[in-house]
């Protein structure tokens, strides 16, 4: 059902509603009087930013009508500048919100800034091209999603019927100055939502004035919250479109903590990010940080992991893409390291793919490996694992319908209808079952060994990173005990920085020895470095323990010794992971076949 | 519910299922024919459940119950057509119990 309304049709705003008499607080008359009759101006030009702020309420009005006016009478203000103002109010807790971080390679900013630079900027460029308001250009930018091309290409061509009415109706909306506000009646009027009688009503330009605020409120809000962000006049077919300025005057005196426009301006950029490629919203809970990808390739400089060009270069084809190790780990704002292809953490030295697979093997298997080990036995042909929980020893799989002894794992056709003939040893037939359920328990063995290294150095990852953050406690005591300077101490941050990424680096390694393929003389040059890397750590994380301060500076020639060292370490074992990779000196084992202990399907018997 | 000047519909009562939610009025509320028979209408699936824009996407808090009833009645009363939704079958075998959990597309306005 679209909107009944046709281009045609301009003096719908005109029309005095006559079902409505309507009261006005007198008390604030001369100010109000332009107030809120929908004048009507004939062409766009007029309407631009300097004179749309024009007719202002002055400080005179009475009661709580004063403190509402949104445009102050002396100082008209651009709307744009206006809405800045809001954006920054709301986070005047927080100075640096407003900033952003110049990466090379990438951008990232705050929620805000990206509000503030990003959208704003995409919505002043359409405003300046064509000539319209801030609000305008908003709305009109969130109809064709972002897409400024089709935009402008629409814009004067009016051809497809659905955008037509819509910038129609959009284009005279604002061909008329309104300053709407709240307003109290003296008489409570009837609320045609709630169906009570309220005193407070906002008044719309189109003059269906019959919505109490709080009402209007919920609306909006519901509207926002369902991230619809064109948002009509309630009365049905009514084509008034709430603006940004509208939203600031319904909710300027609310209570809420987080002002709407700026929940709205957020809901907006949340959606202009998803529907951008090039940026990316930080996956860590509660961390408003977008990232902004520069580079179209995916390469990225980042100071630890920096490759030399060369490498970067000699990796184009796609087939590795998915494989090769040029991962674009970024730093948001709040130095939360993610990989913006998959957004999972930094998970150096591991290829995207591999990593993925691994997450999502530690998801199913981690918890229940243990217990699938020891009360369950791998069907021997399909190798999902069963648990027995009753009836006799007659199994048929319920994957694969093989049916099998629960004794002795082989086939239940050898037992004949003669029961239980699994005391006679049978070398042939079970022999084949129980190699099958060697090689799956191994497999499962090997999972575990290399999860709990993963995980041992996830915990370790978590413990360093409580000495770094009360390392500038550390310091600071160190400093009064010892008399010398900051700069003294320095190392130690460097050196827990660097021992928290390198831990990184080996715990994720663990994730890579468990998919590549053991028997290569390339796998043992791997291992080789990994355990070197693994001591370099472990020396390092070993000189952290110390305690007693006048040891801490007798021993710093071993701290940085030691942090120069790892890094050198994890240098060279991201290097060889990606000459091995791409020299095949390094391969992965059959990584796209489920292996037997992924499966943890429990199947019941069936006698 | 009754409709009236409709030969389609004459002698029949329908029951409609109104679920009032917590967010009404600025939220639908979740409409659906109940009991047997339910109405054969182009836009009225086999369920009961009914694919009109008012009780979805063009929902506004000035509708209430009797301009929904309204509108139910009225797209009942101009019905000519003597038949189910085209895709009724498949939509009744995976529909969710919620109608407005349902994705529909308001094909055609002409009825």
């Amino acid at each position: 059902m679209a909107a009944s309304y046709n281009d045609d049709d301009d003096s719908i705003y005109l029309q005095e509603s006559d079902e409505e008499p309507f009261e006005y607080d007198d008390d604030d008359d001369d100010d109000d009087a332009g107030e809120s009759e929908f004048l009507r101006h004939d062409s766009v030009g007029d309407c631009d930013p300097g004179s749309a702020a024009n007719p202002t309420p002055s400080p005179a009005a009475t009661g709580p009508s004063k403190s509402l006016s949104a445009y102050p009478a002396n100082n008209p203000i651009d709307p744009i500048d206006f809405q800045v103002d809001i954006l920054i109010k709301a986070n005047q807790d927080t100075d640096s919100s407003l900033n952003y971080i110049d990466h090379t390679g990438y951008k990232s900013f705050t929620l805000n800034s990206f509000i503030y630079t990003v959208l704003f900027n995409a919505i002043d460029d359409i405003k300046s091209i064509l000539n319209i308001p801030f609000n305008q250009a908003l709305l009109l930018l969130v109809y064709f999603n972002w897409n400024t091309d089709s935009l402008l290409d629409n814009y004067y061509n009016l051809d497809i019927i659905k955008n037509r009415s819509f910038i129609l109706n959009l284009r005279l909306n604002f061909t008329s100055l309104h300053n709407n506000k709240i307003s109290l009646l003296k008489d409570s009027k009837f609320c045609s939502i709630c169906c009570n009688y309220q005193s407070k009503f906002y008044f719309l330009p189109c003059n269906h004035n019959y919505f109490c605020i709080n009402c209007l409120r919920k609306y909006i809000k519901n509207k926002i919250l369902d991230n619809l962000f064109i948002i009509n006049c309630p009365e049905l077919n009514c084509p008034y479109l709430f603006k940004l300025s509208d939203l600031n005057n319904l909710f300027l005196i609310s209570k809420a903590k987080k002002p709407i426009t700026l929940l709205y301006l957020q809901k907006i950029a949340k959606s202009y990010i998803q529907l951008k490629k090039d940026y990316s919203y930080c996956p860590a809970p509660d961390c408003n940080s977008v990232i902004q990808n520069i580079n179209p390739n995916l390469t990225h400089d980042h100071s630890l992991f920096s490759f030399s060009s060369a490498l970067l270069s000699s990796i184009d084809s796609k087939t590795i893409q998915n494989l090769n190790i040029d991962l674009p780990i970024f730093t948001c704002y709040n130095n939360h390291n993610y990989c913006f292809n998959c957004r999972l953490e930094s998970h150096f030295p591991c290829p995207c793919y591999i990593s993925k697979l691994w997450v999502n093997k530690c998801k199913d298997d981690s918890e229940t490996a243990n217990w699938i080990n020891v009360n369950t036995k791998e069907c021997p042909k399909c190798i999902s694992s069963i648990e027995k929980n009753g009836g006799c020893n007659h199994m048929t799989c319920y994957k694969c319908f093989h049916q099998f002894c629960w004794i002795c794992l082989g086939p239940w056709a050898s037992h004949g209808s003669s029961y239980y003939q699994c005391n006679r040893y049978n070398e042939d037939d079970s022999k084949g079952a129980r190699d099958k359920k060697e090689i799956s328990k191994k497999l499962l063995k090997k999972y575990i060994h290399f999860f709990d290294r993963f995980q041992t150095h996830e915990i370790s990852i978590k413990q360093d990173f409580k000495i770094f953050k009360t390392m500038e406690k550390t310091i600071n005591n160190l400093q009064i005990k010892t008399g010398n300077s900051y700069i003294d101490f320095d190392f130690l941050k460097d050196s827990i920085q660097i021992l928290i990424q390198a831990r990184n680096v080996l715990k994720w390694s663990y994730c890579l020895s468990y998919y590549l393929t053991p028997e290569s003389n390339g796998f043992l040059i791997y291992e080789q470095n990994q355990s070197v890397f693994m001591n370099s750590i472990e020396d390092l994380s070993k000189l952290f323990e110390i305690k007693e301060y006048k040891q801490i500076l007798k021993r710093k020639s071993n701290f940085i010794e030691n942090t120069r060292f790892v890094s050198d370490r994890q240098k060279k074992l991201i290097e060889v992971v990606q000459d091995g990779l791409k020299t095949n000196f390094l391969s992965f084992k059959d990584i796209n076949t489920p292996s037997g202990d992924s499966s943890n399907t429990k199947t019941k018997t069936k006698a | 519910m009754k409709v009236a000047n409709n030969p389609l519909y004459s002698n029949e009562v329908y029951t409609l299922r109104i679920d009032i939610t917590s967010d009404y009025p600025f939220l639908p509320p979740i409409v659906r024919f109940v009991d047997l028979p339910i109405p054969v209408h182009p836009h009225i699936y086999s369920n009961g459940h009914i694919c009109l824009d008012i009780l979805g996407s063009a929902w506004s808090p000035i509708h209430n119950i009797h301009s929904m009833a309204v509108s139910i009645q009225s797209m009942l009363a101009s019905n000519t057509r003597n038949e189910r939704p085209p895709d009724n079958s498949s939509y009744v075998s995976h529909a969710p119990s919620n109608p407005q959990h349902a994705l529909f597309y308001y094909h055609d306005d002409t009825i």
